[in-house]
C-alpha cells in the first residue's frame, strides 16, 4: 500500500503549473485582436471564471475522494454513460498535448533551436515527457516543485523589467464602447486556464488535509494575476495594433528588454530555457491526465497504465506532426476552445449534480 | 543594402565578387554593400562573400536615408520585424545623403561606429538634445498605431558622428527635419526630458547670461472641449540648478528675489522653445510628434471618436497654450 501523499503545497505548484502551458506564448494577439486595450480585463474576468470552474472540479473531487476524475464519472455515469461524458475529455487531452508539442517546438525552432527540425524537439519532448508519466504522479510532483519557483521568477523578471518600455496611454481610455467585446473575451480567455482541471486527478493522492483547498486557490490565482499583468504590460510596451500582429509576444517582449550591459543581451535565451521546463511539466500533467483519462476509459487496469504512456507517443507524434504549418497549430488550439467549453460548462456541472444525488443517496444507505 | 562588420582578428580579406566593400587589411571593421530587391535577398549574397553567416541577433544600429525615410518606412521594414533573430531594440537613425557615409567614420572612442552609435541615446539621460526612445520596436509601434513620431537624425564629420536634431515622420514618411533646439521643445512637450541645459540672459541686467541644468521635467497635457472645439493646455514643470553664469558676477545677488526672476525668465524661454516647436510642427509638416491626439484619445474618448478621422487637418488649426513652471533647487557650492 501506498503511504506517499501530495502535500497541500504541492497540489497548488501543479495546479499552477498544469495552467502555465502554450497559452501564455500565444495568448496576447489572440485577446487584443479581440477586445483591444481592455484585453487584460477579459483576461482577468476569464481566470476569475476558471477559478469558479476549478471550484467546481475541487468540490466534485472531494464527493468520492479515493477516485480520480475519469474513476468518478464511471461511478456516477456508469459503464455506459460514464464513457460516454468521459470521450470529450480523452479527446481533448490528446489533441491538446500534441498541440502543445508542436507549437512549444516550432516556438523552440523559431526562437533558439533554428537547426534542429520540429521532428527531433516534438520527439525528444515527448520521450522525456513520457518518462516523467512513466513513474508516477509522485514523480511529477517532484519535477513540479523543482520547476515551480523557475516559471515564478522568470515571468515576475519579464514582468518587472519590461516595465521600463511601459506606456499606460496605450491600455485606456478602460472600457469604453467596449463593455460587450469584454465580457465576449472571458470565453476565449478562460481557454488559457484549461490546467486548472488536474485537481481532478490529484485530490485522491493528496493528504486531504484543510489546508489543500487554500493551496489549490493561490494555485489558480497566481497564473490568474500573472497572465492578467502579462497581457496589460504587453499592451503597454508594444500598443494594441502592434500586438495583433504578434504572434509570440512574450517571446517578442523579452527580446524588447534592454540592458546596457552587453553580457545580458541575449536574456531571452535564458528565459527560453526557463520556458523549456516550464511548457514541459505542463506538457506531461496533461499527458498524465490523457494517459489516466485513456486508462479508465479502455476499463484497464491501474497496472496496464504504463502501457497507455507507449500508445500514447506514436498518437501525440502524429497529432504534432501532421499540422501544415504554424499558424494552422495555433489556429487548432483556439478550435479546442469550444471542446473545453462543452467540458467545463456542460459536462462536468452536469456530472457533479448527478455526483451530489449519488452521494446523498450512498450516505443514506 | 550596407552591412558592418566587425573584423575582430586584422586579418587581411581579399574580396571577390559584385557589389562594394571598403576597408583594408588593417581596418577594424569591414563594410559590405549589396544590391538586391529584398534584404533576404541581399542577406543571402552576401553571404556568398564571407565565410560568415550574419547573425542579426547581433545587430546594433540601423541607418537610412532620408531619401528612403522619404519614402515610407513601413514598405522596408516588414524584414526587422518578421526575422525572429533581430531585436526591437536595435537604435535607428536618419542621416541626410547616404547611410553608408556614417558606417565609414571611424570613431575616435569606439572601434566600431556602430557600437558608437547604439551608445550614443544613451547620452538622453545627460543631453537634451538626443533622442532616448530610438529604437525599432518604437519605430514599429508607430508605424502600426498610425502614430506621427521622430528619429534621431545623425551626420559625419571626418572622424566623428554627431546626434544633431531629429527627422520628423509622419506616418511612415519623414517629412522633414527637427533642430536641435526644436527637439528640446519636443522632448519637452512629449515628457521625455531627462537632463538638460537652459541658458537665458539675465534679467534686468545688461550684460550676463546663465544657465541651469534641468534634472527633472514633467509634463501633462490636458485636452479642453469648448463649444465642440478642442484645446490643449501644456503644463511643463521643471526643477534644476543654477549651474552657470558668464559674464556677470552673482556672488552678492543670488537671493530669493533674483532666483525668482531667473525662474521666470527660464520659463519664458522653456515656453518659447516648446510654442516655436509646436507651431512649426503644425503650419509647415502637420505632423502631431506629440501625441496631441492621443492624449485625446484616452482622455476625451467620446470627442476622439467623431474627430479621428478628420485629425489631420484639425490638428494644425488647433490652440495650444504652453505654461512652464521652474524651481530652481540648489545652486552649487559657491554664493
Amino acid at each position: 500500500m501506498k503511504t506517499e501523499r501530495l502535500s497541500a503545497v504541492q497540489v497548488m505548484t501543479m495546479t499552477t503549473s498544469s495552467i502555465f502551458g502554450i497559452e501564455i506564448m500565444i495568448s496576447q494577439q489572440r485577446m487584443v485582436s479581440f477586445v483591444k486595450q481592455d484585453a487584460w480585463i477579459s483576461m482577468a474576468l476569464g481566470g476569475i471564471a476558471a477559478i469558479g470552474i476549478g471550484l467546481v472540479f475541487y468540490y466534485l473531487s472531494t464527493l468520492y475522494s479515493d477516485k480520480d476524475l475519469p474513476q468518478i464519472f464511471l461511478h456516477v455515469g456508469g459503464k455506459y454513460i460514464g464513457r460516454i461524458l468521459l470521450l470529450p475529455i480523452v479527446v481533448y487531452y490528446i489533441i491538446y498535448v500534441g498541440l502543445s508539442l508542436r507549437i512549444f517546438a516550432q516556438t523552440l525552432k523559431m526562437f533558439l533551436l533554428d537547426k534542429t527540425p520540429i521532428y527531433a524537439i516534438v520527439i525528444f519532448m515527448l520521450l522525456v515527457a513520457a518518462y516523467a508519466v512513466y513513474k508516477d504522479i509522485y514523480t511529477i510532483a517532484n519535477i513540479t516543485d523543482i520547476i515551480y519557483p523557475l516559471s515564478l521568477i522568470s515571468l515576475i523578471a519579464i514582468i518587472l523589467l519590461s516595465l521600463q518600455q511601459a506606456e499606460i496611454s496605450y491600455i485606456k481610455p478602460i472600457l469604453f464602447e467596449n463593455t460587450s467585446n469584454v465580457v465576449r473575451g472571458i470565453i476565449p480567455a478562460l481557454n488559457n486556464f484549461t490546467g486548472f482541471g488536474i485537481i481532478g486527478y490529484i485530490f485522491c493522492h493528496t493528504q486531504k488535509s484543510k489546508e489543500t483547498l487554500k493551496w489549490y486557490l493561490v494555485g489558480l490565482v497566481t497564473p490568474v494575476v500573472l497572465y492578467t499583468a502579462l497581457t496589460a504590460i504587453t499592451i503597454m510596451v508594444f500598443g494594441t495594433k502592434d500586438v495583433e500582429t504578434l504572434i509570440y509576444a512574450i517571446l517578442t517582449l523579452t527580446k524588447s528588454i534592454e540592458f546596457p550591459a552587453t553580457s545580458l543581451e541575449r536574456l531571452e535565451s535564458f528565459t527560453a530555457v526557463i520556458w523549456i521546463v516550464v511548457v514541459f511539466i505542463s506538457v506531461v500533467l496533461f499527458f498524465y491526465k490523457s494517459t489516466r483519462s485513456l486508462t479508465v476509459f479502455l476499463g484497464l487496469k491501474e497496472k496496464h497504465m504504463k502501457y497507455m504512456v507507449w500508445v500514447h507517443i506514436p498518437l501525440l507524434a502524429f497529432i504534432a506532426l501532421c499540422i501544415e504549418n504554424e499558424l494552422k497549430a495555433i489556429e487548432y488550439v483556439q478550435t479546442t476552445l469550444y471542446l473545453q467549453l462543452i467540458i467545463s460548462l456542460v459536462i462536468i456541472p452536469v456530472i457533479t449534480a448527478v455526483a451530489i444525488l449519488k452521494r446523498r443517496r450512498e450516505l443514506k444507505k | 543594402m550596407t552591412i558592418q562588420l566587425p573584423v575582430l582578428r586584422k586579418t587581411e580579406i581579399t574580396i571577390t565578387g559584385g557589389g562594394g566593400n571598403s576597408g583594408d587589411a588593417d581596418s577594424k571593421t569591414w563594410e559590405i554593400t549589396q544590391i538586391g530587391n529584398s534584404f533576404m535577398d541581399m542577406s543571402m549574397e552576401m553571404m556568398s562573400r564571407t565565410s560568415l553567416s550574419l547573425y542579426y541577433e547581433h545587430l546594433q544600429v540601423i541607418v537610412i536615408s532620408e531619401e528612403v525615410a522619404k519614402i515610407g518606412l513601413e514598405d522596408v521594414t516588414d524584414f526587422f520585424t518578421r526575422e525572429p533573430e533581430m531585436r526591437r531594440r536595435v537604435k535607428v537613425f536618419i542621416c541626410p545623403g547616404q547611410a553608408k557615409s556614417i558606417l565609414d567614420v571611424q570613431p575616435r572612442i569606439e572601434d566600431y561606429s556602430a557600437i558608437y552609435l547604439a551608445m550614443l541615446p544613451m547620452n538622453a539621460t545627460r543631453n537634451s538634445r538626443v533622442i532616448y526612445k530610438t529604437d525599432l520596436g518604437e519605430v514599429i509601434s508607430n508605424i502600426h498605431e498610425g502614430n506621427d513620431f521622430v528619429l534621431p537624425r545623425i551626420i559625419s564629420i571626418k572622424d566623428e558622428i554627431k546626434a544633431s536634431g531629429g527627422a520628423v515622420f509622419k506616418k511612415d514618411k519623414m517629412v522633414g527635419w527637427l533642430n536641435e533646439i526644436e527637439l528640446e521643445g519636443y522632448k519637452f512637450v512629449r515628457n521625455t526630458y531627462q537632463n538638460g541645459v537652459i541658458t537665458v540672459k539675465i534679467p534686468n541686467k545688461e550684460r550676463g547670461i546663465a544657465s541651469m541644468e534641468i534634472s527633472n521635467a514633467k509634463s501633462k497635457i490636458t485636452p479642453i472641449i469648448e463649444d465642440g472645439n478642442v484645446r490643449f493646455d501644456v503644463e511643463i514643470k521643471v526643477k534644476g540648478n543654477y549651474a552657470e553664469n558668464v559674464d556677470i558676477h552673482t556672488h552678492g545677488e543670488l537671493n530669493d528675489s533674483f532666483l525668482n526672476s531667473l525662474e521666470t525668465e527660464f520659463a519664458k524661454e522653456i515656453e518659447k522653445i516648446c510654442m516655436q516647436t509646436i507651431e512649426r510642427m503644425q503650419k509647415e509638416y502637420g505632423a502631431d510628434i506629440f501625441r496631441f491626439g492621443n492624449v485625446l484619445r484616452y482622455k476625451e474618448p467620446a470627442y476622439w471618436k467623431n474627430v479621428s478621422n478628420r485629425w489631420d487637418s484639425i490638428f494644425p488649426n488647433v490652440d495650444i497654450q504652453v505654461k512652464a513652471d521652474v524651481s530652481i533647487i540648489l545652486s552649487g557650492i559657491v554664493k
